[in-house]
């Protein structure tokens, strides 16, 4: 799964991961000086024939990625050459698509920088290391791209929420062979070629925790909605994305915290309670999975008549419910927007990770001068 | 300096390998079908443009005129059929995770139910969807640039902008394409010829990650000659082409109608 063809992405994935590729591909093309094509290019010739080669695991079998490899020998110049091998391979064997391209390059590139970035620091601490940073490397380059490819996955809709699960645990086994598969030829490089790996770059090791930072991004919002109508207060909980949240614990406080009710919503992810005081009610609910949202009912909006015990006058009840059932939809509505929100993280959180590119870049260029 | 064998090794046909289907990568494409009448450039814009406006259709029909076009186009481009649906079902196995579950995880009326899970009607809407999508882009993108010498892609490229290093890497990569993949070949088979299989245990990776590095160290001391070579003929960063630049011509005018055409009709479906 690490070419996605098209059809599978929305447009926003498909933008941020073209906004994603081109900046890596600048970066990568800038640092790349005209004598060094030659030697990137074999590189890239390599990665595009390390695809064809299949391991048995078990009755099934799975290829080489190599993005760890290709990054820690390469550094920022990964970026062109993993792009090549992907035109080449979407040209000639129609793996992954056209408009995807910037999210493939995306999904192996930055990890292979990182590793980069990463095997060069500890080259130049420890060089005994070498063996084990590359093999750690080719583990992380896996895990990353896996992670970055459940990532496109799930941003692009919730219903592929369990097929990036499952890119990420069929892809375990990936990551040992790679870890054994990088060291062992990291070792041989180290030997036969001593100073091809972990020259040039600065290391910015901070980056890594970016990525490892992303795994949260999949998890989703709880979200939580109430009106009321009369001195009934009914509401429901749901997940960004409009899942209804089920069996879910709804607590209703006073503002001074006193507990007025402790509910448990339905199948559709309803609950409803009458409020028996003229005061502001807080609603708060709480996932199983540590997911909490709140929403307070303000004291107006409940009918003013709702002093303990005192009847309510037919016409203001009815003018009230029926004013409540109008604007519910409306309600109901805005509250739905705050999902788009959901939208706006995953753009924002693609755009720190630009950020720190950006940074990264940055920082190398300026020790680059200084040496 | 320590394979001075190596070139007269490398220049032997091809000894494995063609199951692969890389073997043809040099193969004069052009000239063959109406499709190779036409300008690199014109069918690189035209199979971007088909994929974007495939991938943001979202109703069946559309998408099914748009399969049909990009068969349309395969048969133009005179594509060999095995090879192509080899790759395409390649492709499809790809995604089969990503398809296969959505009628499962789209929420929805229940149409079926299998292994005591029901899928729902929307699901399978999706999975069509995407299958339909995937394929269409796939088969035009086989039929308008697959079907093109790729040297003359990377032409097409640099002519449409891209970076010149890029795509001087590019062409650099499709030279050496061919040679990395005998040399494999090659290694490969010295080491069944020692009794080497491949099983799923620490050896098999190591030995192969040994492979790749002596690949690797192989392939940095032939970029090192190649550098060498160019530096000798004062390569300054760019090449001179020797080929005549590709123009616009009626053959292009025409099919740029026809996908205006065909691109109106999709629009008109949806």
């Amino acid at each position: 799964m690490a070419h996605i063809p098209d059809g599978i992405l929305t447009l926003p994935v498909l933008l941020a991961g073209a906004a994603i590729g081109a900046g890596g591909l600048a970066i990568g093309l800038k640092r790349l000086a005209p004598e060094r094509i030659p030697q990137v290019a074999v590189l890239s010739g390599l990665l595009f024939v390390a695809a064809l080669v299949h391991f048995p695991v078990g009755p099934s079998s799975a290829h080489l990625i190599l993005n760890g490899l290709i990054g820690i020998s390469l550094g920022w110049a990964a970026f062109p050459a993993i792009f090549v091998a992907l035109v080449l391979q979407a040209v000639l064997f129609g793996f992954g698509g056209l408009l995807v391209l910037g999210v493939n390059l995306t999904n192996l590139a930055v990890p292979a920088a990182l590793c980069g970035l990463a095997f060069n620091a500890v080259i130049k601490a420890r060089p005994a290391w070498g063996v084990a940073a590359a093999g750690a490397a080719g583990a992380f380059g896996v895990a990353a791209s896996m992670l970055m490819v459940a990532l496109s996955l799930a941003a692009s809709g919730r219903e592929f929420l369990v097929a990036a699960q499952l890119v990420l645990v069929t892809h375990l086994p990936v990551m040992a062979i790679e870890a054994a598969f990088t060291a062992a030829a990291a070792g041989l490089l180290l030997k036969v070629r001593p100073g091809f790996l972990g020259r040039g770059a600065v290391a910015v090791v901070v980056l890594a925790a970016t990525l490892t930072a992303a795994g949260p991004a999949l998890a989703h919002k709880l979200t939580l909605f109430a009106s009321t109508e009369g001195n009934s207060v009914s509401g429901h909980a749901y997940f960004s994305g409009g899942d209804r949240a089920q069996g879910v614990v709804v607590t209703v406080t006073d503002p001074a915290g006193a507990v007025l009710h402790r509910l448990t919503t339905d199948a559709q992810g309803a609950f409803s309670f009458t409020a028996s005081s003229r005061a502001d009610h807080r609603i708060s609910v709480e996932g199983d999975d540590g997911h909490a949202a709140q929403f307070t009912i303000a004291a107006t909006e409940l009918p003013d008549t709702l002093a303990p015990g005192a009847p309510a006058p037919d016409l203001q009840a009815m003018i009230d419910a029926s004013l409540a059932r109008q604007l519910r939809p409306l309600r109901e509505q805005l509250a739905a927007t705050h999902d788009k929100i959901w939208w706006h993280d995953v753009v924002g959180g693609l755009g720190a990770i630009i950020g720190f590119f950006g940074l990264a870049y940055g920082l190398s260029a300026r020790k680059d001068k200084k040496s | 300096m320590s394979l001075p064998h190596a070139h007269s090794r490398t220049a032997r046909p091809m000894l494995g390998g063609e199951a692969h289907g890389h073997a043809s990568l040099h193969d004069d494409c052009e000239g063959h079908g109406p499709i190779g009448h036409l300008d690199p450039r014109t069918r690189l814009v035209a199979a971007g443009l088909f994929a974007l406006m495939v991938v943001s259709r979202d109703q069946i029909w559309p998408l099914v005129l748009a399969v049909g076009l990009a068969l349309a186009a395969a048969l133009l481009a005179r594509l060999r059929v095995l090879p192509t649906l080899r790759r395409m079902l390649a492709m499809d196995g790809f995604m089969v995770a990503a398809v296969a579950l959505l009628p499962f995880t789209v929420p929805g009326d229940p149409a079926f139910s299998a292994f005591g899970l029901t899928g729902s009607g929307e699901g399978l809407h999706q999975a069509a969807l995407i299958l339909l999508k995937a394929n269409a882009v796939v088969l035009m993108l086989l039929a308008l640039v697959g079907s093109m010498n790729t040297i003359a892609l990377g032409h097409a490229l640099a002519r449409l902008g891209l970076p010149c290093k890029l795509v001087q890497l590019f062409l650099f990569t499709v030279r050496y394409l061919d040679l990395l993949h005998r040399e494999y070949a090659r290694l490969r088979t010295a080491m069944k010829a020692r009794a080497f299989t491949m099983g799923t245990n620490r050896h098999t990776w190591q030995s192969v990650g040994y492979l790749f590095g002596m690949l690797m160290v192989r392939s940095l001391e032939r970029s090192d000659r190649i550098l060498a070579a160019m530096r000798l003929r004062g390569f300054d960063g760019h090449f001179p082409c020797l080929e005549e630049p590709s123009r616009f011509g009626r053959p292009d005018g025409l099919f740029a109608l026809a996908s205006a055409a065909s691109v109106v009709l999709m629009m008109s479906q949806g």
